[in-house]
């Protein structure tokens, strides 16, 4: 199977590990990236919030070029996907290369559950992950708004949880799935989005949940880096945030895992070897 | 019996109703009760509907269960009621008057008829799903009465198809059905019903294909369940066990059967075969039984003492096996004198590829070689051995190999993906050291000069297109030849059938497969009396196939041995249950199923397996089984285990049950389906069925209810601790985007719930969180007022977006906004979601189906002066289904439609109907008492706890007993039989039956001894099973001694019954009626259309009363052109009598027998008449306010006024540019605290009008709660997107109305904004409070109740809403409470519809169970007459009570009360009381 890839400048950057763990996984399910050739900015960061047209021709560009590939677009970073889909959605203007034969956006998570790579999933597992207590975090972008991604359960979503279930993790059906983390606000209003972190990081552990698992770059720094702060202001946290695709690389038991795993502020070699899932 | 006799009545008699609420029991009653014939069709097993499942109804907070039982009981016994359950309407052709409808009864596998409802096959049943009665908060099971009450008292299989493991499975192994039994522990039943199908358990645990689990729809949720596990798991456990012997089956058949080959084939039809009764010999070369079973798997896989253990479970059956047996020649058999013969021999040759030096030393073939090892002559392998072949046989082969001390190496020419063996035997392969070499195909063997094998030379393959079976076609790679060197090749490309044995001369055709050619339906072969089947016919399979080939070519050889029909016609088959995405997302949704991956079983480590043949998989643990047997789906329901089938003692069950229709002609027809409660898993935001302490308010009911999961005590799911805040959220699938109608119901439910839950518990501590409180109701807003007061209910004004909940408490996080306008979050713990209503879930298709209209959201559609008609005429429809409502408004609109479908039948009235002959009454009096007594087992229920032998035995004893029986169940129809018989044998005069409750049970056996020529109150019963058997169950010593004191007194009670008789009465056919408004004139016209005179008497000097001043309807309609139609069709109707200015004086007689004085006009002239019913419909009026200014400004005007000026002065009302409405002027006060319910439609329907005139107006309504309930709804948001601005004030600070300079002031507080607001309309429009007309007097002569705000007091709020307590008089309109124009229409049809019950009949019967006086005894104390709720005693000329026995009820008050023991109730004597508590004593 081969699909067109939208890594976003997240993938590229403060998420290679994402990138790297989405890669090894198609790899192992025989699932063939092709990584959109010059690809752009989607938008998320600041277009959308202050020019109109700008925000849908950045996408739409996107678009226009993934619909010559003639393949659904894959799209792993939440923000970028909510930029594509809502362009999906509003038609673009034809300069930007029109909608005829647009492809069909998809989040990773969502491509990754469909029902022929969720078989093949089940027989990939190696190392099931021995019931690791785990809550999946949607964010706001992933579901929600539902007239934009067009998500059944945009209230409770649980794709997420399934395919931990199907690698042998723990979800807990917690009831902040989809709050937001502030993301949006990381560089304006950061006492807003210390307050959002902090009682997302505080419910999870509060859940039980040793890992939280994410599907966005954005929500995963954000959960990632704000702990010491939080720490330091007297709330210690100590919760590794992991994407959904590392968790599934542990599972297969890909060689990489334990190198995509280092990047993480909040190391989680500690809670991952006691779990005999990866090496001291 | 009304209408011209002589001539034919063109139309039918006969009424169909639809939905076995309490609507539809309703309509069907007063319609039986009037001379028609009714249908009463019901989807579901059970009538009773959304009633039935209610713990309390408000305002009364009667219980519902109460209530709505005796109904139950009198709509399943009427005569002229035919209930049918599991049934649908598919289609109505025809027209009013003669309709053909076409219905569907869907198969419910328990024979209604003979079913007792003991109970005992839900009892053995296995399956366990969510409980419908009590909305998934217990379990039940697929045999299942709905409730305890349920009617009819029988039994049904839920059954929704096969289930896909079944239905996969060649042998239709019913897996769901063992699986659920291996859930419960129940491992022999377990085996039981996997041998239904299969006599190989042991084996097929092992080593079958299991296609069932390819087909699980539990793939969809996470991974199939391991079916295959759990049948060895069951085999595991029984044959723990020594093995039993089994009993052979006798030889009852003439003709001889043949089998070649003892494989699962063979044994499989040997085994039906012998159990038909045929003398059955098997043939098998091999010194073994069990074919490739036996010698082709491994014992690592397959321990040979299983399949012994099956093998003699079927030989012992009674089949001559033959051992070392081969069949040289087929003809030898028939020679020998068998009658027909089946070749099941196997595909036991080994394929060799034809490839140069397959003749080499070491080169062997995969059968011979796991036979050869498998029977201890194993060959000498070399120390490399290569294994060509991916496929089951080849692990097989290199397994062996392995366990042999070898380097084994599997060459395939295709690649993994391509390879037929099973994937964790492979696994298990490359753990244990095999290595795999994908795309190598061997070319040549090679050999040393002494012709051992050397090695082999292979080439590599690439795959290219897909050939013929589907899988890519390799092929070879040009120069890619190279040498592997070995010691030993095993081939294993394939097996074949050896069919030496059949020489072309013995007339049996082979294929070109080398195959024996059948045919495939009937395994006939070309030569007459022969058969074959399994491999021999279709190649290598796999055993299962082999099981279904030998039961097939068994039953097949069955048919041909009795020279039946060969190809028989196939039953229609269930159909198979394929779960889609959506429903297994709301099964987890619903918490249903949880995601659970399937349970590891245990294996040998590698190290263990290579050194030996010990079996490598170790099964499960009894814990890992019930776990992995816990996921299963259950998708059929019903498996068709057979557990019941087993049980049952009458022969109810059957399972072959199949759907058929049937047409039933009718006159009219009534829609009553109901409703659905809004299924709130889908506002996900509140997290029902996720969070396990968020219920929906019917599972909130059912927490309340005695009968419910936790027997009425208050309880929270997830740790069944009281809960202490309980927070009620409104407006749940109300008032939102998808539902825009109000459910009109949900605020007085949540108020009783929080009322009923804190008289439970009063630590509780509710709280309502609403939108608007409606409570527009009789008496609701008086029933809110005492939950805020009296009960400490909080009721918060605020709409709670989402439920959070605390993981580690379960309790659940609601913010709200409080008074100070804040943001607050605040923790409870339990959150009950007031669900709204749903038109149900069928009756839009219904509607489809025979073209009835419906609006957006599936409510039917009917017109605003026809509230019960629907668009297609004779149709008629009642209850929700035509808007939200409540129980009261329902039953009033199923009477209501009652008189309509009645109506056009009424010259058929009586002509369907039957009238139950009996034989004459033996004259018992003066005969000593000759007692029989009948005592129960009710299969276990009883006899599994009394001993009924010894009570049966101990009632002997008693005196002026002369007969005793006991019966498994008598209550089934064969006992009726049997207790007629005893009574004419044995001369009986009295009968007792000791068994179950009379409540359900009592009507059927006086019945029973009616038709024996007995009274029918000579039968007394005792309660040996609620009252004993049942709740001692853990006590049976006690339990049968108080079974004794139970029938002692019972038989005590019997010989003192007497006959009693009732005497008949004629009935004057006609009817009153009080008052001339709109409820009164709707009233008589449906009278007098039923053919019926009427007496219509209005006080004042016109006919119309307040509809005189009501100009449109909300929608629009033009009320006065109504009303001058009504009042002309009144005024000239034949049948009609207007009286104008009459008042009555007196009223004087009972039902069927009335006489009133009427006073007539200024002279007061006296008018009498006899009549049989009579209605009262004495309407109401708008308040003339004291307040705002009214009546010293001409700008303050009440809405009646506003509407004249609106519709009638030349619409003056357009010059006012602003106008300010206020609500509840006179309602809702401490003088009226009632709402009076049509104002807040009353001023929309004004300001919408005032905008429709001039739409730059500004309309504003200052309200305390926008009351716009049910379809209403729309209305209210039609006036804000109108722009009519509604804005709220406080109870506590009103408006105040000012003049200032000349202007009138408007001033307010709003608590919304939290500051004054002020307005300068030039129009103040008051809604003014409904009042009652004055009827002090009136109430006084007809001695009917009222309440303390002057409207009249029906008999029961919720289920007699337009009947008084005194029979034959009936209420109408705004006389018993503030209505709309529909509502008071619907309410007059059903006074008609409960008049008629009198009217149509010619006598009444009076007496039976009723009090009687001894005028010697009597004081005249006049105690009778103040205890009697019915007002019947009366102190007559002579000094003396005296109880018409017309009005009596049977209650019994008055003879409890009189101290001069004068009263005596009869059937309830003091005698009997006395006689039996001695009898509990002397025991």
């Amino acid at each position: 199977m081969k699909v067109s890839y939208y890594p976003g400048c997240s993938l590229h950057g403060t998420a290679r590990e994402y990138d790297e763990s989405t890669r090894a996984v198609a790899h192992a399910l025989g699932v063939d990236l092709e990584e959109l050739p010059d690809w752009n900015c989607c938008g998320a960061s600041s277009a959308h919030a202050t020019d109109e047209d700008l925000a849908k021709g950045l996408a739409g560009r996107n678009l226009a070029i993934a619909g010559k590939q003639g393949m659904d677009l894959v799209v792993p970073c939440a923000a970028c996907y909510s930029r594509l889909k809502a362009a999906e959605v509003v038609p673009v203007n034809a300069a930007a290369g029109g909608r005829d034969n647009s492809p069909r956006v998809i989040s990773l998570l969502d491509f990754l559950a469909s029902p022929d790579l969720l078989d093949a999933m089940a027989s990939l597992v190696k190392r099931p992950l021995n019931k690791l207590k785990v809550v999946s975090y949607y964010g706001c972008l992933l579901v929600r708004p539902p007239r934009t991604t067009g998500a059944l359960h945009h209230e409770f979503p649980e794709t997420m949880d399934r395919l931990m279930v199907l690698i042998g993790a723990l979800p807990f059906p917690w009831s902040y799935k989809t709050d937001c983390c502030g993301g949006s606000l990381v560089l304006s209003r950061k006492d807003i989005v210390l307050d959002l972190t902090a009682k997302l990081l505080k419910e999870a552990a509060k859940a039980g949940a040793e890992a939280i698992v994410v599907a966005c770059p954005l929500c995963q720094s954000n959960l990632d880096t704000r702990q010491e702060e939080l720490a330091r202001a007297g709330a210690p946290c100590h919760i590794p945030v992991l994407y959904f695709t590392e968790m599934i690389g542990l599972a297969f038991s890909l060689k990489d895992a334990a190198r995509w795993l280092k990047r993480h502020f909040v190391d989680p070699t500690e809670l991952l070897a006691s779990r005999g899932l990866l090496a001291r | 019996m009304t209408g011209d006799r002589s001539r034919k009545p063109t139309a039918i008699g006969a009424v169909m109703v639809v939905g076995g609420g309490v609507g539809g029991m309703q309509a069907a009653l007063d319609l039986a009760n009037s001379g028609f014939k009714v249908y009463l069709v019901e989807e579901g097993t059970a009538i009773g509907g959304r009633m039935a499942q209610l713990d309390k109804t408000f305002p009364t907070n009667d219980c519902s269960m109460c209530i709505i039982s005796p109904r139950l009981v009198e709509t399943a016994r009427h005569l002229n009621i035919d209930l049918m359950c599991d049934t649908e309407v598919r289609t109505i052709d025809g027209e009013a008057g003669n309709f053909t409808v076409t219905l569907r009864h869907k198969p419910r596998y328990i024979d209604v008829a003979k079913c007792t409802g003991c109970g005992e096959c839900a009892q053995v049943c296995p399956v366990v799903i969510p409980g419908h009665f009590d909305q998934g908060m217990s379990m039940q099971r697929a045999a299942y009465k709905l409730y305890p009450q349920a009617v009819p008292n029988a039994y049904a299989i839920e059954k929704k198809g096969i289930a896909p493991c079944r239905n996969a499975c060649p042998s239709g192994q019913r897996a769901q059905g063992y699986i659920a039994l291996i859930r419960e522990g129940r491992y022999e039943d377990a085996l039981r019903v996997i041998k239904e199908d299969n006599p190989f358990p042991g084996i097929c645990g092992r080593i079958c294909n299991h296609r069932c689990e390819e087909a699980c729809n539990r793939r969809l949720l996470d991974q199939a369940v391991d079916i295959r596990a759990l049948k060895r798991f069951v085999t595991d456990k029984v044959y723990e066990s020594p093995r039993q012997p089994v009993t052979p089956v006798e030889q009852t058949q003439e003709k001889r059967v043949a089998i070649i080959g003892a494989g699962p084939c063979g044994l499989t039809a040997a085994r039906d075969l012998v159990r038909l009764g045929y003398p059955v010999t098997v043939f098998e070369s091999l010194p073994v039984a069990g074919g490739m079973l036996r010698v082709g798997v491994p014992e690592y896989r397959l321990p040979a003492e299983i399949i012994e253990r099956e093998v003699a479970d079927i030989v012992d059956l009674g089949v001559d096996l033959r051992l070392n047996s081969p069949v040289k020649n087929l003809d030898d058999l028939f020679d020998q004198g068998f009658d027909a013969v089946l070749i099941a021999v196997g595909a036991h040759e080994g394929i060799v590829l034809p490839i140069p030096g397959t003749d080499l030393k070491g080169v062997y073939v995969n059968t011979i070689f796991l036979r050869d090892v498998r029977m201890g002559w194993a060959p000498k392998l070399g120390s490399r051995v290569i294994v060509i072949g991916a496929g089951d046989v080849a692990m097989d082969c290199a397994r062996t190999a392995v366990r042999m001390g070898k380097e084994v190496a599997i060459h395939y020419r295709r690649t993994r993906n391509e390879a037929t063996a099973d994937a964790l035997e492979i696994e298990h392969a490359e753990e244990e050291g095999v290595v795999f070499n994908y795309l190598s195909n061997p070319v040549e063997i090679l050999g040393d000069d002494r012709d051992r094998v050397t090695g082999v030379r292979f080439v590599r393959m690439e795959l290219g297109e897909p050939d013929e079976t589907g899988r890519l076609s390799p092929q070879p790679i040009a120069g890619s030849e190279h040498v592997v060197e070995c010691d030993s090749v095993i081939f294993s490309v394939g097996q074949r059938a050896g069919l030496g044995f059949i020489p072309e001369s013995v007339g049996v055709g082979l294929t070109r497969q080398r195959t024996v050619a059948v045919n495939p339906n009937t395994y006939a072969a070309t030569r007459p009396g022969v058969f074959a089947a399994g491999d021999v016919t279709s190649g290598t399979a796999f055993v299962i196939e082999a099981v279904d080939a030998g039961h097939k070519a068994a039953s097949s050889m069955h048919r041909y041995l009795q020279g039946k029909e060969m190809e028989p016609a196939l039953k229609e088959p269930l159909p198979i249950v394929r779960f889609t995405k959506e429903e297994i997302a709301g099964r987890l949704a619903r918490n249903e199923a949880k995601l659970a991956p399937r349970v590891r079983m245990g294996t040998l480590t590698q190290h263990e397996r290579v050194r030996s043949f010990e079996e490598v998989n170790l099964g499960f643990t009894d814990e890992q089984a019930r776990e992995e047997a816990a996921r299963c789906l259950a998708c059929g329901v019903c498996s068709e285990c057979l557990s019941c089938f087993y049980k049952c003692g009458v022969g109810a069950i059957d399972h072959d049950m199949t759907e058929r229709t049937e047409e039933v002609q009718v006159g009219s027809v009534i829609l009553a389906p109901g409703y659905d409660v809004y299924d709130a898993i889908a506002s996900e935001e509140y997290g029902l069925g996720r969070y396990p302490n968020v219920v929906n308010a019917l599972q909130f009911e059912r927490i309340l209810s005695a009968s419910g999961p936790t027997m009425g005590h208050v309880e929270r799911p997830s740790d069944h601790r009281p809960p202490r805040k309980i927070a009620f959220l409104q407006c749940v699938g109300s008032r939102d985007h998808n539902h825009p109608y109000c459910s009109g119901v949900c605020c007085m439910y949540a108020t009783k719930e929080a009322i009923i839950a804190r008289e439970h518990d009063r630590a509780i501590e509710p709280t309502i969180f609403f939108i608007d409180m409606r409570a527009y109701g009789k008496g609701f807003d008086a029933y809110f007022e005492r939950a805020r007061h009296e009960h400490g209910v909080r009721f918060r004004r605020s709409m709670v977006s989402r439920v959070a909940e605390d993981p580690q408490t379960r309790d659940l996080l609601i913010s709200y906004v409080d008074d100070e306008g804040a943001v607050v979050e605040e923790a409870f713990d339990l959150v009950v979601l007031s669900v709204g209503m749903t038109p149900s879930a069928t009756s839009s298709s219904l509607a489809r189906r025979i073209n009835v209209d419906l609006d957006p959201y599936g409510f039917v559609r009917t017109g605003a002066f026809a509230p019960l008609q629907t668009s297609r005429p004779g149709i008629y429809a009642c209850g929700v289904f035509q808007g939200p409502k409540d129980i009261p408004e329902t039953v009033a609109q199923a009477s209501g439609a009652a008189a309509a479908a009645s109506m056009a039948l009424s010259d058929a009235r009586g002509t369907r109907v039957a009238a139950k002959e009996y034989p004459p009454q033996k004259q018992v009096d003066g005969e000593a008492p000759r007692i029989g007594v009948f005592i129960c087992r009710c299969g276990s229920n009883i006899g599994g706890i009394v001993d009924v032998p010894g009570l049966a035995g101990y009632a002997a004893s008693l005196g002026d007993v002369v007969y005793t029986d006991e019966n498994l169940y008598t209550c089934s129809q064969d006992t009726q039989e049997k207790i007629k018989k005893a009574v004419e044998e044995h001369g009986l005069n009295r009968v007792v039956v000791a068994s179950c409750s009379p409540r359900t049970h009592e009507p059927l056996f006086q019945e029973t001894i009616r038709e024996a020529g007995l009274n029918p109150y000579l039968f007394e019963m005792a309660n040996i099973r609620d009252q004993c058997s049942w709740v001692h169950m853990s006590e049976k010593e006690a339990a049968t001694h108080k079974a004794r004191d139970l029938v002692r007194m019972a038989v005590a009670n019997a010989r003192l019954t007497h006959p009693l008789h009732r005497m008949n009465k004629p009935v004057t056919k006609r009817g009153l009626i009080i008052g001339g408004g709109l409820s009164g004139m709707s009233a008589a016209l449906g009278l007098a259309d039923q053919g019926f005179e009427v007496c219509l008497a209005e006080r004042e000097a016109e006919l119309g009363g307040m509809l005189r001043h009501v100009y449109t309807t909300l929608d629009g309609t033009d009320v006065q052109t109504y009303l001058q139609e009504q009042i002309k069709r009144v005024s000239a109707h034949e049948r009609i009598r207007v009286v104008l200015n009459a008042s009555v004086q007196s009223f004087s007689g009972y039902v069927g027998n009335f006489r009133t004085e009427l006073s007539l006009g200024p002279e007061r002239q006296t008018m009498e008449v006899e009549h049989g019913v009579a209605i009262v419909a004495t309407g109401g009026e708008e308040l003339k306010p004291r307040e705002y200014l009214y009546g010293e400004d001409p700008r303050v005007v009440t809405q009646l006024e506003l509407e004249r000026m609106l519709h009638a002065d030349g619409g003056s009302a357009t010059a006012f540019r602003e106008v300010v409405m206020i609500q509840c002027v006179g309602s809702r006060t401490e003088e009226r605290p009632y709402c009076s319910r049509v104002c807040c439609a009353e001023a929309v329907k004004n300001a919408l009008a005032i905008k429709e005139k001039l739409p730059e107006a500004r309309v504003v309504i200052l309200y305390r709660d926008m009351r716009m309930y049910g379809l209403l709804e729309m209305e209210y948001a039609r006036a804000r997107k109108a722009g009519i601005l509604f804005v709220r004030y406080d109870e506590e600070r009103k408006p105040e109305v000012s003049l200032r300079d000349g202007m009138l002031d408007v001033t307010l507080f709003s608590p919304v904004f939290g500051e004054d607001l002020s307005f300068h309309p030039d129009l103040v429009v008051l809604s003014a409070a409904v009042v009652p007309a004055e009827t002090g007097s009136l109430a006084m002569a007809l001695k009917v109740p009222r309440t303390t705000d002057g409207f009249f007091l029906e008999a029961h709020m919720k289920l007699r809403p337009v009947d008084f307590a005194t029979d034959g008089i009936y209420l109408a309109g705004m006389a018993h409470a503030p209505k709309m124009i529909n509502e008071c229409l619907s309410q007059a049809a059903a006074a008609v519809a409960r008049a008629c019950t009198v009217l149509s009949r010619d006598e009444i019967q009076v007496g039976g169970v009723v009090s009687v006086v001894d005028q010697e005894k009597c004081a005249a104390c006049l105690s009778c007459v103040r205890v009697c709720p019915y007002n019947v005693p009366v102190v007559n000329v002579e000094g003396a009570a005296e109880i018409e026995p017309a009005k009596c009820q049977g209650c019994g008050l008055c003879a409890s009360e009189c101290p001069a023991k004068a009263i005596t109730l009869q059937h309830f004597t003091d005698d009997q009381i006395v006689a039996k508590s001695g009898a509990l004593f002397l025991g």
